[in-house]
Formats: structure tokens, sequence, C-alpha cells
């Protein structure tokens, strides 16, 4: 099974970017979802103001430059 | 299917242990920095407040309160007389460490090995579940 991998960027201006990768069709947003809750749970309230959803080719990219690498 | 979103982040109701781990990685970034329990006004007389973030530019302090506001928000308060850049940087950087905290500690529940690291003016937090 392929690791399942959050990046969270934060920048000063206080914006949240959020990478997912490796989740499985809805997987990812059910992660989401509860990385919101969790959050919810230390105080911060965040609102979701973009959303991009990766093309299967993107994914599938990465991952064969990934296995080239040897990561 | 994975994706990328962008959020609007804010600090709705203070948890104590994520804002005290976010104090700690700001008096890392500012050189010089104290923390104790009061601002100073105009006339330097001392005015109590939950948290105070004293540096060498900002003297009187970067006053924090969280204990007695409406719903525990934080909010910030202080004389930034000359030292408005350093006022800002200091509460920017607060809002930054504890978002990185609470994203930290919320990936860990989650189960995830967690790493973080400053890229620039942002911090980055990447978690790895297997």
């Amino acid at each position: 099974m392929a690791a399942k991998k959050i990046t969270v960027t934060i920048s000063p201006d206080g914006k949240l970017h959020s990478d997912y990768d490796g989740f499985d069709g809805e997987a990812c947003f059910q992660e989401a979802e509860k990385l919101a809750q969790s959050l919810a749970q230390q105080g911060l309230d965040m609102t979701v103001v973009k959303v991009d959803p990766k093309r299967r080719e993107q994914e599938l990219r990465k991952l064969e430059t990934s296995q080239k690498v040897g990561v | 299917m994975s994706h990328i979103s962008t959020q609007t982040c804010n600090i709705k109701t203070v948890n104590e242990a994520v804002l005290q781990q976010a104090i700690e990685m700001v008096v890392q970034q500012f050189p010089g920095m104290t923390v104790d329990k009061h601002i100073l006004d105009f006339d330097h007389s001392k005015i109590p407040v939950d948290c105070a973030l004293h540096t060498p530019k900002a003297h009187r302090g970067v006053g924090l309160n969280w204990k007695q506001t409406l719903l525990n928000r934080l909010e910030f308060t202080g004389d930034d007389w000359n030292a408005g850049e350093e006022f800002e940087a200091i509460r920017t950087a607060l809002v930054q460490a504890y978002q990185a905290v609470a994203v930290n500690r919320a990936m860990t529940m989650l189960g995830y090995q967690v790493s973080g690291a400053r890229a620039g003016a942002n911090l980055v937090v990447a978690g790895v579940r297997v």
C-alpha cells in the first residue's frame, strides 16, 4: 500500500496550503475533513477557499519520478 | 485521487498547550525576547496580561489575552509606539507558529509521522502514514 502524505505550508498571511498525496478516490477529501476536525480541537477554524483535484496523470508522473530516484 | 487545497485559518478558541509551544518557537525566533505577565503603557505603568512578549525593539511588549476574552479568542494588545513593524512581526510569527503546532498535533492525532521545517517565510509541516 502506498504511503499517504499530507504537506501543509503555512504562510505569514495565515493561509494554509495543503497537498494530499497517495489517497485513493474520495479518501483525500475524507482525510481533509478529519484533519479539519482535529485542528478544531487545537482551536483552529479553517475555511476552504480553493480545491484543485490532482489529475490521475499528475499522480502517475509523480509516482514514476519518485520510483526512478528510489524514494 | 489526491488534491491540493488552500484554506484561511483563524485561532477560534485558544488551546493553551498549543499556544505555549508556539510562544517557545517565537522566543527562539526573536533575539533577546523575554516573556512575562505585563506590558508597559506610555508612561511605563505595568498593565497585566495573560502573557507578554518583549524584545529590545518592542520593549513595552506585545500582550496576549485569551483567558477572559469572549470564547477564549486570542487578542493582542500593547503600545506599539515606534515599534509598529516589530509588533506586527511578533503577532504574525505567533499566529503562524500556533498554526504550525496545531497542524503538527492534529496530524499526529491522525497517526502520521510528522516533521516540520522552515522554507523562507513559510512553515512547512509534513505528515506520512503507511
